[in-house]
């Protein structure tokens, strides 16, 4: 900045001129923008977001039963929690999903979204077709693999001696229906976090590929010394995304297994559910809804801070 | 596009002939620039994950012409014995252009709403200097962990006071609410990426943070926008209760 010529004071005059033309003395007001720019998503946001939330807190120190008027219980419902054997066991399960998800998705959407970025012939067409299960709703995605996965109808018939599942029983064994699931979910997710590593891989500056060329790099050592650090922001964005969403999935794990067999993938926001909307207790589910959103904010926040995400400087080189 | 006329054709005419298009390089071994190898273990990868994409694609798609005899008595993936339209017949019976015109309607003015709002944000939430605005990110960070169910009785509330129940609306709101959190998210690490050196030399030069926004975020920020407007459409176009990410 100063073989411009110009300092940036902490006061309000420039204290220091170098001799250059005259029209270059523009007054050196170094504008950012302010909470204005943020504040239409921040309101609108808190109103449809936040506020909800406060309301569900409010909920959870209450006895209703989702239809009458709520009655001030005190911490009733939080006494209740430590004492509830399903909860801290579906606590156990959507800790174990998140686990898998992150460890299917974030490997195979990286390698996807990578190679979908790079200059092979068919590129397009073969995106494309990958970019598919986006377009299809989760409801859509869990009865297509229902019956997929059904022993009797299905593929995995089939298809299961070759896993070493020879009755093809996915969804209705303990120790199994946890991994169907998570690969069902994964399936849906992947073609979206891939968008976000294709986009990102995308703009790295072929000049770097360009040099380790000339340096004598390999494909494998390109990407390990170039197109991974140059991600490293949408890795940690995806995860984030991937370990607060594996957190909140509901819909699919519904429709799939019920949080069945027993209550082998009964996870948090699925028993919430049960205990709100199928046992008429709100109270108790809010607190769970609580328990949720406090888990979830921790960590993303956790993920974010850990990595210094939060510090919002780009590590791009060579631009 | 311009209009092609004489005098456009001398002037190119006196132009010297320079080509920008780079040469092709030549074929052999160590030549920089060279067409890099074909990749076997990626395309092979990539094939398999094909067909795990592809499968389930097709069977949606061959289930939706069968009959019900034939799915029960046909396997998973052979070509049925009889085809039919009856399933379709059915879907549209079912008035199915209300539902369409709906979906679309509400599609639509998520994505604007989700855009229009979450692109400005980014930009004051990686170019900002003050701690509140960064504290918002964090505000948007707790947004992403908002289980849909876990507030649907809040919003519900909510929806009767502002008198907008059964109304689209009442959908788009909440809706365009809950993309907003990951659109942010992923607009924010698209931002973070453009050089700090541009924003710091245009700000240098005088340009007010409109300029900015107009000149340099919003050019820059194409590939993210493309990502985000059609995840929240798609989020939109599913929802259920609303769509959470």
């Amino acid at each position: 900045m100063s073989d411009r010529g110009v300092l940036v004071p902490r006061r309000r005059e420039v204290r220091t001129v170098v001799l250059i033309p005259a029209a270059d003395l523009r007054p050196a007001r170094r504008e950012r923008p302010g909470f204005l720019w943020a504040a239409p998503a921040a309101v609108f946001f808190t109103i449809f977001g936040i506020v909800p939330i406060a309301v569900v807190l409010y909920l959870s120190f209450t006895t209703w039963n989702g239809l009458g008027t709520p009655e001030w219980a005190g911490l009733t419902n939080w006494r209740a929690l430590p004492d509830d054997a399903d909860a801290l066991h579906s606590i156990r399960v959507t800790a174990q999903l998140t686990l898998f998800c992150w460890l299917i998705q974030t490997p195979l959407s990286l390698l996807l979204g990578v190679w979908a970025a790079g200059p092979q012939r068919n590129r397009a067409i073969l995106s494309t077709l990958f970019f598919l299960p986006l377009l299809l709703s989760t409801a859509a995605i869990a009865l297509t693999w229902l019956s997929l996965l059904d022993p009797n109808f299905g593929l995995a018939a089939s298809l299961g001696s070759y896993v070493g599942v020879a009755d093809g029983n996915f969804l209705g064994d303990d120790s199994r229906a946890l991994y169907a699931v998570a690969a069902v979910i994964s399936w849906q997710f992947v073609p979206f976090h891939t968008l976000l590593y294709q986009a990102a891989a995308r703009q790295i500056p072929a000049s770097m590929y360009e040099v380790a060329e000339i340096d004598g790099a390999r494909t494998i050592r390109q990407f390990i010394s170039i197109t991974l650090p140059q991600l490293r922001n949408t890795i940690i964005a995806s995860s984030v995304l991937v370990v607060v969403g594996s957190l909140t999935y509901f819909e699919s794990i519904l429709l799939l297994t019920n949080g069945g067999p027993g209550t082998a993938t009964r996870v948090l926001p699925l028993h919430m559910y049960v205990k709100g909307f199928v046992g008429f207790d709100m109270g108790y589910a809010s607190v769970l809804a609580v328990l949720l959103v406090a888990v979830g904010t921790t960590l993303s926040v956790l993920i974010v801070r850990s990595t210094g995400y939060h510090r919002m400087n780009s590590d791009r080189e060579g631009m | 596009m311009t209009i092609y006329t004489a005098a456009r054709h001398r002037a190119a005419e006196a132009r010297p002939r320079v080509s920008y298009v780079r040469p092709r390089p030549p074929r052999g071994v160590g030549t920089v620039g060279r067409r890099r190898p074909v990749n076997v273990a990626a395309g092979i990868a990539a094939s398999f994950w094909l067909v795990i994409v592809a499968v389930p694609l097709y069977y949606i798609a061959l289930t939706s012409l069968r009959t019900s005899d034939s799915y029960l008595t046909d396997g998973a993936l052979r070509p049925p014995s009889g085809l039919t339209l009856e399933n379709y017949r059915q879907v549209i019976d079912l008035g199915f252009d209300t539902f369409i015109l709906n979906s679309t309607i509400v599609t639509a003015i998520t994505m604007a709403l989700v855009l229009v709002m979450a692109l400005p944000a980014s930009y004051a939430i990686v170019f900002g200097g003050t701690r509140a605005v960064r504290a918002t990110f964090n505000t948007f960070l707790l947004g992403l962990a908002i289980p849909a169910q876990a507030v649907i009785i809040p919003i519900y509330l909510l929806i009767t006071r502002l008198h907008l129940y059964d109304s689209l609306t009442a959908i788009i709101l909440p809706t365009a609410a809950f993309s907003l959190p990951m659109a942010i998210v992923v607009l924010t690490s698209t931002l973070r990426d453009i050089p700090r050196d541009l924003f710091d030399a245009m700000t240098v030069d005088g340009a007010g943070t409109v300029e900015v926004f107009r000149r340099l975020v919003l050019p820059l920020s194409r590939p993210g926008l493309v990502s985000v407007g059609i995840f929240s459409g798609l989020n939109a176009w599913n929802g259920f209760i609303f769509p959470s990410c």
